[in-house]
């Protein structure tokens, strides 16, 4: 079913909305919620409170791509759940993309550009730059913290090419980062 | 999860839909066959790709004020599958002055665009690197690789301050620095007063090496050698050594990838008796002439052979059907756009037997001279009645060291690195 009849069928308040969404994003939402959640119960916890979401922001919000809409709101409904506070460990796939990630930001100018949206803007400026495929392996990877070994598989390529891929791309956004003011550090060696 | 990581996590939520959309979206093709088994051989046995870099020329230059995407897409050889991998192109920025610059990874070059030096040179400043480029005093023949500049973590100790010139008499007084583990014999680096953050290498002209491997180690070398089209490796038929120098600046950047083969490769006629098929693609390599074919640098033939006149002869080495055919696919991706590239196929009837080509006569390679040298002239062909036999220093465009096999990229988006596996062995 098309994106746009499955939003349709929310207008109508019809109960099906639901099922098609999980039938065309489930699989989706959970890998989402799995790769910050860390395992597979949480993670579908995550999932149908996603779809509860979804059915009561729509109406009135009228995505315009459904797929990002529904996979940000199972994203932010897992960053939710997590408990930061007790959670000692780290989670694997989310926590080892995002420290690939942090390097490249600066921490003199950590807080004010998150808390104000620039840094954000100038990735996504950024992004819009880059070719498909790198824009595509760096999304999968810091948005979805799908591990590399997934993305080389989802991309067919070597996982050490993806690696490279990443390494250069965060090399790329630090140095413009850098130009934009917005800090972005060095980065190292592969 | 860290405190930091949860904060990046969140931020993230602010990506752009589209791109979200996309990465679930795009499907992207499988590629063809995996890895291939590097073959280790009695004959001597071709080294992988060599990957070097000058020390590490991450530059601190000022930032580029505009990104413009190339027009293809970066192709970068594996050497564990043996294939080439499509990875990002590299981004062409333009820096402050307005010359375009070009990311290669490990280190930033900036090229200088025609239209900046010959038709509007007054309208964009130089800087005193482009200005002075002449070092006076004990590293009188020292010069300047303009494109490259010295990551600061990789610079040594100041040695001198120096007196820079503009070649008319005009001087600067900036600071010659050592570069880390490279002999000051070899190369050095100096920091400008108009941009002390940025530290130009300049490379020992006169430096004589008695082999490539000398060469590479000179200048502390790891694997893939990059030589900006504005440096020639001048190669002594006599004496059997290599010196490098600097051209005048050129627009082009290009890229060499030298592999050091040992061990013989066949003749244009014994080839011919192993080849069946024609079908290959050619790149050239920039008045590289094979004999008996138009002007070519590197001919690959879909068999997994790889044919090449850079080096001065011409010599054939088996890189394997998978290695051979990917870099012919990679190469039918730019041939429509990249002139350099061209499919060949048994119409083209290039490979017929032609009773004039010549069996070991080496083949001169045709330079463009920009320094005002006095250089050799050499035929650009040979023929069995008029051998060419260089009796002096040749100078050319390319490396001509005896064993090596330069792979020449004439854009700066194209990354042709190829993995020899062994060289042919005679029938």
């Amino acid at each position: 079913m098309e994106d746009k009849d499955i939003i349709r069928l929310y207008f109508d308040r019809a109960e099906e909305a639901i099922g098609k969404t999980q039938e065309k994003y489930g699989a989706y939402c959970f890998r989402i919620a799995k790769n910050i959640l860390g395992n597979d119960e949480d993670a579908k916890e995550c999932v149908n409170d996603a779809y509860f979401a979804v059915w009561n922001r729509i109406p009135p919000e009228t995505p315009n791509a459904f797929s990002a809409f529904v996979g940000r709101i199972a994203r932010n409904i897992a960053l939710n759940r997590f408990d930061y506070n007790t959670a000692a460990c780290r989670n694997g796939s989310a926590d080892l993309a995002l420290d690939e990630l942090c390097e490249v930001l600066s921490d003199g100018l950590y807080e004010q550009s998150f808390d104000d949206g620039s840094l954000m803007c100038a990735i996504n400026r950024f992004l819009e730059g880059e070719r498909q495929r790198t824009r595509v392996i760096f999304v999968k990877r810091y948005f979805y913290c799908d591990s590399v070994s997934e993305i080389a598989a989802s991309v067919h390529m070597q996982e050490g090419a993806v690696r490279s891929l990443l390494f250069r791309t965060r090399k790329r956004l630090a140095a413009y980062l850098r130009k934009q003011g917005l800090g972005g550090n060095y980065v190292g060696e592969e | 999860m860290l405190e930091k990581n949860k904060k990046i996590l969140e931020a993230m939520d602010a990506l752009d839909e589209r791109f979200i959309e996309e990465a679930e979206a795009v499907r992207f093709r499988p590629r063809r066959g995996r890895r291939v088994v590097a073959l280790a051989a009695s004959l001597a046995l071709v080294i992988g790709i060599l990957t070097v870099s000058l020390a590490d020329f991450d530059t601190d230059a000022p930032i580029p004020t505009q990104t413009v995407l190339t027009d293809y897409d970066h192709y970068l050889w594996d050497v564990e599958s043996g294939l080439f991998i499509l990875l990002s192109s590299n981004t062409t920025t333009t820096s402050a002055s307005g010359a375009p610059t070009s990311n290669q990874g490990r280190y930033e070059t900036e090229c200088y665009p025609s239209a900046t030096r010959t038709e509007n040179a007054t309208s964009i400043p130089l800087s005193h690197s482009v200005q002075y480029p002449y070092i006076e005093g004990a590293y009188h023949s020292y010069v300047q690789l303009h494109t490259r500049t010295v990551n600061r973590a990789h610079v040594g100790d100041v040695i001198s301050d120096v007196s820079m010139s503009d070649g008319s008499g005009n001087t600067v007084g900036p600071t010659l620095y050592a570069i880390k583990d490279i002999d000051t014999a070899c190369a050095v680096c100096v920091a400008f007063s108009d941009n002390p953050e940025q530290y130009r290498l300049y490379i020992n002209s006169e430096m004589s090496f008695a082999s490539f491997a000398a060469f590479k180690d000179a200048y502390s070398l790891q694997e893939h050698l990059f030589i900006g089209s504005n440096i020639m490796v001048e190669y002594s038929h006599v004496e059997k050594t290599e010196r490098l120098y600097q051209l005048a600046p050129v627009t082009d950047i290009m890229k060499f990838r030298i592999l050091q083969a040992d061990g013989e490769s066949l003749s244009y006629e014994e080839f011919l008796a192993n080849c069946k098929s024609y079908e290959g693609v050619g790149i050239n390599a920039s008045h590289g002439r094979l004999i008996g074919m138009a002007s070519q640098g590197i001919r690959v033939f879909k068999e997994g052979y790889l044919m090449t006149n850079i080096g001065g002869t011409l010599r054939f080495f088996e890189i394997g059907e998978e290695s051979a055919q990917s870099i012919i696919a990679a190469a039918k991706q730019v041939a429509g756009e990249e002139k350099n590239v061209v499919i060949y196929g048994a119409e083209d009837g290039l490979f017929e037997e032609n009773p004039e080509i010549p069996e070991t006569e080496p083949v001169g390679i045709p330079e463009i001279a920009t320094t005002g040298k006095d250089l050799v002239d050499f035929p650009k062909e040979t023929t069995a009645a008029a051998p060419y036999l260089p009796t002096e220093t040749t100078t050319a465009r390319l490396p001509l060291h005896p064993d090596g096999i330069v792979i020449v990229d004439t854009t700066t988006e194209l990354a042709w690195e190829i993995t020899i596996t062994e060289p042919i062995s005679k029938p």
